[in-house]
């Protein structure tokens, strides 16, 4: 996007998610899916074939025990995802840094599900249904989705937009600021959000503090979702080799 | 003459009769014996379609796969056929382009098989995507970043490719070839073979490549992600040479199905010799370059991602036997049986190598596909397993189905093997 | 004549180029795209303005203040005003559509006319007098219509029941040494340690924004046998044994007290060494801190004994009457033209056998409540009639289920949380319409007691005694002090609550005595030797389809269908993961599946709140209790 000058400094939205201060209940979830109108389970869906953008997994270690959410990582390296679309269903907004699908042109290939380390797509592997009347209660502001196509986390895009337009009736020009779903959502306050270009931003400081990391770090994929805990054993378990449960 | 006494003498007051449609000369069983060779495969596509239309009706949640096994049974049998039809092209390349000319006993034959391969891939593929009538994106919006770009392109046209290069083989039929201008078409295609040929073994080259570029280039997959040359992963120059290996193999053992169903020698046992050696030379090279790009990966690649490689393997039944299972069993052992001549000979032998070599192709297809996305990239991950539903073995039988009864028909009323009759005369006169 | 075919295919390819230069082709691809984004039963987003309306949610008795998104008059969203909200509260909105709701009055899970429940009601508050065989369950005790309850109840001779007691079984304890009129009061703001044995804290206690934040100030000390979402989140966990909350507290005590004997046997029983809870005793004692020991959603209120043992603690760590610990406050003002109040008993409390009409206000979604418990207070022949949201639950055992209005449907007012050092007023404004037939309970019950006056008129008035007592503040749904001057009568006072403002008391000049306060010795029963099942964390009912992603979409939330074993248990019972077991106690069995989990407690089984875990349970103490369980494998 360009202001009036014609040069506008572009944004690279990401989050610091605390660990030390998600206790694993949920909240985050249950907005991101009021706000992106995802619908409820399928009958049949398992954990497998749920549809949860942002999903928080309970990490167990010899008793200790981390929560830890997951949605798309928004990497800016080489995005995985956008590198292997056939048809440029998702592609990195050079303006923001979000990664944004679009699953009215997404073919249902999976191809980007294969691709992606985080496991932080998911597929709709059957149409979406409500209970009777609840269509009333949904977003206006995001599209269903229909069967057979991908969807992710896209930073809540719908608020960005909203914030934009408001920014611009005002005559602002710039990186807005806006909050996604389940950043307003964590009661415990555990997601950081911001543009990690606007180096004073509470975000961009505490991803560059030595408590940060990201996961699969090893594989380069500039993910711009920062975690950290000052527990040292959650920030070796990042940089261990895999070892998988079960 | 001597063809006259081999025509089945056919009552002419017979009611039902297929005569007219087969090949003068040829010989072939009668119209009821046919129909219950055909009845089972013909349910069996029923079937299958019926799985089909469930997938297409109620969605993908009749399938198993799930959001960790994105990719499941039908993305493994795909590129496990395009592998073994890839003895279209090559041996397409082998009599046009190097003048390989026993091949040309079993041309015809070659192309039909592989026009199965390519359209039964085609048609499992438009079950398998979850908006089929979107398929026109890839080609509006093309992703030139993108291998599955580059695959649906080359697949589409090759496919293309093999109608053209199919269709004079039906317009030959006795009946059709009555159609007029069907044999002036037919004259007109036939003088651009080479030039298919050429256009095909091109085509063929970069989608099967591409196909295993479409694992190579995984970075968030480091079981899979392997480094290359330029844009492209070794697993391109492994997939090719496996498939170039393997659809001389694949040619060999159709070929002698069909003799062993219809009781006739249908080629002369110096095409057996000519694919098995075509094949041994090409699955040793693979072998050899397969066990490199191996040692790489476990040395340098996937350590340098922080995933020490053995780690993949500490799950039943994805242990390291399956790596070496791949690589020497059915990859070193049929090389060698193929590359020594006496061995070659022996056709039970030629034929069991050729079963190894293709056992090994799918072994390879199926550990990328499936071992791939079973096994955890991170910590809180978990190994995971799969196993498809009925339905989706089900739209699997139908394009095996599928491809019994477009063979079993292109034998009957077309002329695959040019020699069969020659032959037939010189079993006849011994 | 020229030959034809040639024509017709020079025609043929000019016709095709002509094709593709004119719009068709790429329309028809384009209108495909289109088609095939649109399905006819994917659903269309609603239109409308959108507007953010105040409100305050009823889910459970913290009531945080809500900011409902609304596309027209529906919400869409739900947003904490202030303080964030939790998992349940994100989705309340979703309750109207809730495929479990009740939407019509039954009769032994049979559909009947709406007034059948009240006739039957009638006939028998007609016969029973005032003998006190008539109760109302009131399921969400604190709200005004738990006072209008009381009300019904003094004028009909009945008891007024509850669980668990409306300000918690801590501060109940303490109940006697407040003077009169007040009640005891957790001062949070001014605690430096809160030491909480068995209470859910930061998952079902407080507002989980004012627990969860980071920057709250006191530190948490959880004393727990397994490792919930508290014990993780507090800043110190004693891993107790399951059982020894009162040698817990005991041992604590002893410290203090230097009884080294009872200490040693506190210690053995609890699991933890005697060095760890004196130096624990000590940084108490050197600090701000207060014991809370409060119900457990599913479990019930803690044992007598323990909190016994948490009122001496309390007492001995000087938290009683002093700020930072245990003060008085002043309740909510109540119109004294409401006459007398019947007296809140518990539902243990309640003599087997003795009710012939039992109304349960269930309209608002909380834990499964064992039905065995219910049924030993009932008559022979005594119908229950439930006031309830769900159509599972206690409306499929009782005799009469009545659909309720639940959150947003109607007018209702947020009690006082049982972390709050003041009395607090707020509305909960509805902003959807209720279902037709739906019944506010407290009215309904009303009317049964011959008075008709609806709840909203009541709030009003309830709202008037508050303004005339002229204390406390008012502060804006956004949160900012609203000028007395702009209260200065009833009518102004009750607008500004219609839009969302909120009143807390002043401090209160009551106080609290430590007369009467439970003295060592405390009864110290060792733990059972044979296996028990208790309950994994509890996280909200069961609200909107939603919530379907904790834990049917992924494995955050335990799963109904499981049991949680500590790798050395399975090991002990010779059990894998993936086990299918029927578990079987002396009051019931079920069939689940095996899953070995380091985190959980050591000497028990652990299973999701549900009601097959009630199944296996017995009432003891008080609170409901797993039975010594046997494990069968399957």
């Amino acid at each position: 996007m360009t202001s009036q000058t014609g040069k506008t400094k572009a944004a690279r939205y990401g989050m610091v998610v605390d660990l030390d201060r998600c206790n694993g209940c949920g909240a985050c979830m249950l907005a991101c899916a009021v706000e992106n109108n995802v619908p409820p389970a399928a009958p049949g869906a398992t954990d497998r074939t749920g549809i949860t953008p942002l999903r928080v997994y309970r990490y167990e270690n010899e008793g200790r025990v981390v929560f830890v959410p997951i949605m798309c990582q928004h990497c800016e390296i080489d995005t995985p995802c956008v590198a292997v679309c056939p048809q440029q269903a998702v592609e990195l907004d050079p303006a923001t840094g979000i990664v944004g699908q679009i699953p009215q042109r997404c073919l249902g290939c999976r191809y980007c599900m294969a691709a992606c380390p985080y496991h932080a797509r998911y597929f709709n592997w059957s149409d979406p249904e409500w209970p009777a009347g609840m269509e009333r209660a949904l977003n206006p502001a995001v599209a269903p989705r229909m069967r057979g196509v991908v969807e992710k986390c896209n930073m809540c895009h719908g608020r960005w937009h909203e914030a934009r337009e408001l920014a611009a009736a005002r005559g602002e020009s710039g990186p807005v600021a806006y909050t996604p779903a389940c950043v307003e959502a964590c009661p415990a306050r555990a997601i950081t959000f911001g543009d990690l270009n606007d180096e004073a931003s509470l975000v961009a400081q505490m991803a560059r503090q030595n408590e940060a990391f990201r996961w699969l770090e090893s594989i380069g994929t500039g993910s711009k979702v920062y975690y950290r805990s000052r527990r040292e054993w959650v920030r070796e378990s990042s940089r261990k080799e895999v070892n998988g449960r079960g | 003459m001597a063809v006259a006494s081999t025509l089945l003498t056919i009552p002419e007051s017979r009611p039902v009769s297929d005569r007219g449609l087969i090949q003068r000369g040829l010989d072939r069983c009668p119209l009821p014996q046919f129909a219950l060779w055909i009845a089972p495969w013909a349910a069996l596509l029923a079937f299958g379609l019926y799985a089909a239309y469930l997938c297409l009706r109620l969605g993908l949640n009749q399938t198993n796969m799930d959001n960790r096994f994105a990719f499941g049974l039908w993305i493994f049998l795909d590129l496990t056929v395009i592998a073994l039809g890839a003895g279209a092209f090559f041996t397409g390349f082998l009599l046009y382009i190097l003048r390989v000319k026993e091949l040309r006993a079993v041309i015809q034959s070659a192309v039909v098989i592989g026009f199965i391969c390519y359209s039964g891939a085609v048609c499992i593929l438009a079950v398998d995507v979850g908006q089929p009538l979107r398929f026109w994106y890839t080609f509006w919006y093309p992703n030139v970043h993108s291998m599955l770009t580059e695959v649906t392109f080359c697949i589409t046209c090759y496919l293309f490719v093999l109608a053209i290069e199919y269709v004079p083989q039906v317009l030959r039929n006795r009946r059709l070839r009555q159609a007029p201008g069907a044999l002036v078409f037919e004259f007109e295609l036939h003088k651009l073979m080479p030039v298919l040929a050429g256009v095909g073994t091109f085509l063929s080259f970069f989608h099967q490549g591409s196909l295993g570029g479409l694992y190579g280039v995984l970075r968030g997959r480091p079981f899979a992600f392997r480094e290359g040359f330029a844009v492209w992963p070794s697993t391109f120059f492994l997939f090719v040479i496996s498939a170039a290996a393997v659809g001389p193999c694949f040619i060999a053992l159709i070929t002698a199905l069909a003799e062993k169903l219809s009781r006739k020698t249908l080629v002369g046992a110096s095409v057996y010799d000519v694919l098995g050696r075509i094949s041994g030379r090409l699955l040793i090279v693979y072998v050899l370059f397969k066990t490199i790009d191996t040692l790489i990966w476990i040395n340098r690649t996937s350590p340098s991602h922080g995933f020490p490689a053995h780690r993949f393997y500490q799950w039943i039944p994805f242990g390291t036997a399956i790596l070496l299972a791949e690589i020497v069993l059915f990859g070193l052992l049929p090389a060698l049986l193929l590359l020594r001549p006496r061995w070659r000979a022996r056709r039970g032998l030629l034929l069991t190598a050729g079963a190894l070599a293709c056992c090994g192709v799918a072994l390879n297809r199926f550990v990328l596909t499936i071992q791939t996305l079973a096994v955890p990239t991170l910590p809180f991950d978990r190994f995971l397993t799969y196993f498809p539903s009925w339905q989706e073995f089900g739209t699997f039988l139908a394009v095996i189905a599928y491809g019994v009864l477009l063979y079993s028909f292109s034998f009957r009323y077309l002329s695959l093997f040019p020699r069969e009759r020659e032959l037939a005369a010189r079993k006849e006169r011994s | 004549m020229a030959t034809v075919r040639r024509d017709f295919l020079k025609f043929a390819a000019g016709a095709g180029a002509g094709l593709v230069c004119s719009p068709l082709p790429w329309r028809l691809v384009g209108d495909s795209a289109l088609w095939s984004q649109n399905w006819s039963w994917i659903p269309k987003t609603p239109r409308g303005e959108i507007s953010y309306q105040p409100t305050a949610c009823t889910l459970c008795p913290a009531g945080c203040a809500v900011r409902a998104r609304c596309c027209g008059s529906q919400p869409v969203s739900l947003w904490g005003a202030g303080d964030p909200l939790c998992p349940a509260g994100l989705c309340g909105h979703h309750l109207a559509f809730h495929p479990a709701r009740l939407r019509e009055a039954l009769h032994g899970n049979a559909h009947c006319r709406p007034e059948q429940a009240f006739e039957a009601a009638q006939k028998i508050v007609a016969d029973a007098g005032s003998k006190g065989s008539v109760a109302v369950l009131d399921l969400r005790p604190g709200r005004t219509a738990s006072i209008l309850y009381r009300q019904h109840l003094a004028r009909l001779g009945g008891r007024y029941l509850t669980v668990s007691p409306t300000i918690g079984p801590t501060l109940a304890a303490l109940a006697h040494t407040a003077d009169r009129g007040a009640v005891p009061a957790f001062d949070l703001d001014r605690t430096s340690i809160l030491l909480s044995i068995g209470t859910p804290v930061l998952e079902a206690w407080g507002a989980p924004g004012r627990m969860l934040n980071p920057e709250r100030k006191f530190k948490l000390w959880q004393a727990e046998a397994r490792q919930s979402a508290t014990a993780l989140g507090a800043e110190r966990w004693f891993r107790i044994r399951p059982g020894a909350e009162t040698a817990f507290a005991a041992g604590l005590i002893a410290a203090i007290d230097g009884d080294r004997a009872t200490l040693r046997r506190a210690a053995t029983l609890a699991g933890i060494g005697e060095d760890e809870l004196s130096a624990a005793a000590q940084e108490l004692l050197k600090t701000t801190a207060v014991v809370v020991a409060d119900t457990h959603p599913v479990l019930g209120p803690p044992a007598q004994e323990t909190l016994r043992a948490v009122a001496c603690l309390n007492s001995r760590l000087r938290a009683i009457g002093r700020p930072g610990g245990i003060i008085a406050r002043a309740e909510t003002p109540i119109p004294s033209a409401w006459g007398p109040l019947a007296a809140e008993t518990p539902l243990s409390a309640v003599p087997d056998g003795s009710l012939q009409l039992l109304f349960i206000d269930d309209s608002t979604p909380g834990a499964p409540l064992p039905w065995k418990w219910i049924a030993a207070k009932l008559a022979p022949g005594a119908p229950v009639v439930t006031a309830s949201w769900s159509r599972h639950g206690l409306a499929r055992t009782s005799h009469y289920a009545l659909p309720a209005i639940a959150y947003l449907e109607g007018l209702q007012d947020v009690p006082t949380p049982p972390d709050a050092s003041v009395a607090r007023f707020a509305l909960s404004l509805p902003l959807v319409e209720p279902a037709a037939g739906a019944i506010e309970p407290v009215e309904w019950f009303g009317r049964l007691a011959g008075d008709a006056t609806p709840l909203a008129a009541r709030l009003k008035e309830r709202a008037a005694a508050i303004q005339a007592g002229k204390r406390g503040a008012v502060r804006s749904h956004a949160g900012e002090m609203v000028a007395p001057d702009k209260l200065a009568t009833a009518d102004t006072f009750w607008g500004a609550l219609v839009a969302g403002a909120r009143w807390t008391d002043g401090p209160s000049r009551a106080t609290l005595s430590t007369k009467g306060v439970s003295e060592p010795p405390f009864a110290l029963e060792a733990t059972p030797e044979e296996l028990t099942v208790v309950p994994t964390a509890w996280f909200g009912a069961d609200v909107s389809p939603l919530m379907t992603k904790l834990w049917v979409e992924s494995d955050l939330k335990p799963s109904v269908q499981l049991v949680y074993l500590h790798p050395e248990t399975a090991q002990r019972l010779a059990l894998a993961d993936g086990a299918i077991v029927r578990l079987e106690t002396a009051c019931g069995a079920c069939r689940v599946e095996v899953r070995v989990d380091d985190s959980v407690q050591t000497d028990a089984l652990e299973m999701a709140a549900s009601h097959a875990w009630l199944a296996l349970g017995e009432l003891k103490d008080g609170a409901w209790r797993a039975a010594a369980t046997r494990v069968v494998r399957l």
